[in-house]
């Protein structure tokens, strides 16, 4: 169960530091905006995730009590909700600037 | 047809417009005073004449784009005439290359012809005299919708620069000063979106002091 553990936060890191190299070239090309100042808010919540995902093996490692570990993983889960509310906040603004919304709600 | 070479003639760096037929006999111009008309009469001549340039620009979508130091000179086919803007070296290409299709576009939905013989017909304007070049023909009614056009993508392109072309093709599309007011309004998004606030704010500001010149004429 605990090679499962490291062998999921290996995935984790693996894939959440190829997030950080696209969300960083992605950041360079975008020109500014509101959208742009939002993508800059995502990148730093992307940096952030991928610490706290390196971070993560250690706690196992390192036997790490539970009301620290549960800190860990609640704080990975609020920064994760803010990005999700981001996100939705950039599509949003895309989709009714493509005039792609419903009117009416 | 004035309208178009008047509309043309707004665009900065534009210098003047001529059009003239295949006898090289100058059907309409908009140009300052020290172009006089014999001088337009002699190049419109000269250039009717030119075996080579009449093969080079046969057809309505025929181009010619000649660039010299201090200058340029478009020529652009139409059907039995042809189209030449001088501008200066400074010239917005992008700008001048949307404004020319569209006034091409009018010019040959009116039927351009290439027999109307241009001197003053009795102009209710002023009758021409020996020494100065009057317009050639009675200015029609100015065309609004195209004046606002020009002006809302002059500023669009002195503050978005690379982004200018989206907001070209939204102007483009409008076909009335009430879709020309939504295009400004989904330019101003897109710059607040995509460019910058203050951009927006101020492309914002300068596109509704163009709309109130516009309805104070």
């Amino acid at each position: 169960m605990t090679y499962l553990a490291y062998g999921l936060a290996a995935f984790a890191i693996f894939t959440m530091g190829v997030n950080v190299y696209l969300a960083s070239k992605l950041k360079r090309s975008i020109i500014g905006g509101e959208v742009g100042e939002k993508w800059t808010v995502l990148t730093i919540l992307i940096g952030v995730f991928f610490v706290a995902y390196l971070a993560s093996p250690l706690a196992l490692w390192f036997a790490l009590p539970p009301q620290y570990l549960n800190l860990l993983v609640f704080g990975v889960f609020l920064g994760g909700a803010v990005f999700v509310y981001v996100v939705i906040g950039i599509l949003r603004d895309v989709l009714s600037f493509l005039k792609l919304l419903k009117t009416g709600r | 047809m004035d309208a178009v070479l008047q509309q043309l003639g707004q665009i900065p760096g534009v210098v003047g417009t001529v059009i003239y037929d295949r006898e090289g006999t100058v059907e309409a111009s908009r140009f300052p005073a020290l172009f006089d008309r014999a001088t337009l009469d002699h190049v419109a001549a000269a250039l009717a004449q030119d075996a080579y340039l009449e093969e080079w620009l046969q057809g309505p979508a025929a181009c010619l784009d000649l660039r010299f130091g201090e200058g340029r000179v478009v020529l652009r086919g139409l059907p039995g005439a042809w189209l030449l803007v001088l501008c200066t070296a400074q010239v917005n290409a992008q700008l001048l290359n949307l404004s020319l299709t569209q006034g091409l576009r009018r010019l040959q939905r009116s039927g351009v012809r290439a027999s109307a013989p241009p001197p003053a017909a009795p102009s209710p304007v002023a009758p021409p005299s020996p020494a100065a070049p009057p317009p050639v023909s009675p200015p029609p009614a100015p065309d609004p919708v195209g004046t606002m056009r020009a002006q809302l993508v002059a500023i669009a392109e002195a503050e978005l620069g690379t982004f200018a072309p989206q907001a070209l093709e939204l102007f483009e599309r409008a076909g009335s000063l009430g879709e020309l007011a939504s295009a400004a309004a989904e330019v101003e998004q897109m710059t607040r979106l995509f460019v910058s606030r203050k951009k927006a704010d101020e492309l914002a500001r300068q596109l509704r002091a163009a709309f109130e010149k516009g309805g104070k004429r």
